[in-house]
């Protein structure tokens, strides 16, 4: 590619750009001390991991298929009890809650919204959770409304679940979960099956409960570009092993862990090599940062003038 | 993580005879016991299933929460079978050994007690070769060697899936579950009995319907790869009889046909200590 007329330029924006905002996080959500789990003994799935998030991250993990990211959140949320370590939710060791105990404050969406999805009506399915805390009728109504709009799925609030695809499923697990306001969000592949607009929808409202609520939000995805748009940091696990713990800009330019964990290296790291800029992975953030703002221009325009709908879609 | 009844691989020789074989043991040792009430020989086949299952070293987590359901499923029996007839061993064994009376026509006799017990035993004599079967048979390699001995390729490949798929359902349920958990509905011990079977029957059913609306979805993409296109196929896991098979098919055909005769010798399928 010649690059010769747009170096210069490019360099010039780059320095212009504004950087992402540095958060000021100390307080400890969600920490994992030295954590070892084994289905059967002697063949390790996940071991010496250690990490902590603090309140209101929104976190990332990352690894090829069958690294152990889903056993992960497994571990967090109870369903396997680890062989060595430990987990501490708000700096208290969740060892002897049970799952339940575990849920009134992490919420996890898994992988497969079948899984999850066990009353008929998308209603009904949506409010179990709120059902079974015994929140009053009225509220419980509110509440779920507001969130199946958050999620696209008002339209279909009276549908059964089974007339609705992968995609539409998906999102009715989610709305199940966010719907009881959790205080620590896990999503297991949260944007499976969605298309671009339902994409965005939902990571800009994570974004925003993210930014607003300061719920903290970790994310497991094979979605580089989700990774690099929406998190601050990245965690990523590879064969087992915690290898990466930084930003996601800065892990999908150090080649060396991107090849271990089959992470594909961003493109735009190359450009900005080959520009000669100084600091590659700090472009890689600015530029990311730039391209959101201007959709969430974008966004803007068209809940003012919905006939702008196809400029997002591009 | 153990799955429950579902094939693990071991280093037996019962893991190493084939699907055949011990499908033949199987059935042939479920007539024996069905047919035969007497208490010796039921006896004589609750040690021999009890070392078979020992020796196929079959663990208790594999088999433990199954095994306790059947045993509610055996008392419930019991207490029926009392109750509909209570004189149903006096009447067989044609004596009336009153040891106490309860109330109405319901009296406990001695002949009630044995047959009770035979009915007990059966149990017992079929429980642990069902389980050793389940946990040393390769639903894959079952499949072959159906087909080997002449059943057609599509009842083997039927039974293999229906075997191959107990922990996938299984995985499922726990999956379920946890998920239903998370949300708030305690099923762990911190929950009353009464309310863990309450939700579980609640995961239960639509567990269910969802498995066999995979039955119409894997039979539709069996179709698309061509499965039953043709009379014959080709097997991976196929294993010949060898030795071991013939040895143990031939010892329980005479087991079967010598525990027939010696049973219905006297002209009654059922052992009589009363006279």
């Amino acid at each position: 590619m010649k690059l010769n007329n747009y170096k210069a330029p490019l360099r010039e924006w780059f320095n212009q750009a504004d950087r992402k905002k540095e958060k000021d996080e100390s307080v400890s959500a969600l920490k994992v001390e030295d954590l070892y789990f084994s289905y059967v003994e002697g063949k390790p799935i996940l071991q010496h991991i250690h990490f902590d998030i603090k309140k209101g991250e929104m976190v990332s993990i990352v690894g090829k298929n069958g690294a152990g990211k889903s056993t992960l959140s497994n571990l967090i949320c109870g369903f396997y009890k680890p062989v060595k370590g430990r987990i501490l939710l708000n700096g208290e060791d969740v060892a002897p809650l049970s799952i339940k105990e575990r849920g009134e404050k992490i919420g996890l969406v898994m992988q497969s919204p079948n899984q999850m999805i066990s009353k008929p009506m998308i209603y009904e399915e949506v409010a179990l959770g709120l059902a079974v805390r015994g929140v009053p009728e009225k509220e419980m109504k509110e509440r779920v409304y507001e969130t199946l709009k958050i999620c696209g799925l008002y339209p279909f609030r009276n549908w059964p679940v089974s007339a609705l695809s992968f995609g539409q499923k998906k999102r009715v697990s989610i709305a199940s979960i966010l719907v009881m306001n959790p205080e620590v969000l896990i999503l297991d592949e949260p944007t499976a099956g969605q298309d671009y607009r339902h994409y965005t929808e939902i990571m800009e409202f994570l974004k925003d409960i993210n930014e607003n609520f300061g719920i903290t939000i970790i994310m497991i995805t094979h979605d580089m570009h989700l990774m690099l748009e929406y998190t601050d940091r990245a965690i990523v696990i590879a064969d087992g092993h915690l290898i990466a713990d930084d930003t996601p800009a800065r892990i999908l330019t150090n080649e060396q862990i991107a090849d271990k964990a089959y992470l594909k290296k961003t493109s735009l790291y190359d450009l900005a090599v080959n520009c000669q800029i100084d600091n590659p992975s700090e472009f890689v953030e600015r530029f990311i940062a730039y391209e959101r703002q201007q959709r969430k221009l974008r966004i803007e325009k068209v809940k003012e003038n919905p006939a702008h709908v196809k400029d997002i879609i591009l | 993580m153990s799955k429950i009844l579902s094939y693990e691989e071991k280093d037996t020789w019962i893991h190493q005879l084939s699907g055949v074989t011990k499908l033949i043991f199987f059935l042939l040792w479920c007539v024996v016991s069905m047919m035969t009430y007497d208490t010796r020989i039921l006896i004589l086949m609750v040690v021999f299933s009890l070392f078979v299952f020992k020796i196929s070293k079959t663990q208790w987590k594999q088999v433990g929460s199954v095994f306790k359901v059947v045993m509610v499923f055996l008392i419930f029996n019991v207490v029926a079978i009392f109750f509909f007839s209570p004189d149903q061993g006096s009447h067989i064994y044609g004596t009336r050994t009153v040891l106490f009376h309860i109330a109405g026509r319901y009296d406990m006799t001695l002949e009630q007690l044995f047959y009770e017990l035979n009915v007990v035993i059966k149990y017992f004599t079929i429980i642990p070769t069902v389980f050793m079967f389940l946990v040393t048979t390769n639903p894959s390699e079952f499949a072959a060697s159906m087909n080997k001995v002449g059943i057609s390729y599509n009842v083997g490949y039927a039974i293999s899936i229906a075997l191959r798929y107990i922990p996938d359902v299984q995985g499922e349920f726990t999956k379920i579950k946890h998920a239903q958990e998370a949300r708030g509905i305690e099923m762990s011990g911190k929950a009353s009995f009464l309310n863990r079977i309450k939700s579980t029957a609640s995961i239960i059913f639509p567990l269910i319907f969802s498995s066999m609306d995979r039955i119409d979805t894997v039979s539709n993409a069996m179709e698309l790869r061509g499965f039953g296109k043709h009379k014959k196929r080709t097997w991976y896991m196929a294993k010949k009889l060898k030795r071991n098979d013939y040895l143990t098919i031939g010892f329980t055909v005479i087991f079967a046909i010598v525990a027939l005769v010696f049973t219905f010798a006297d002209g009654s399928r059922f052992y009589n200590p009363f006279v």
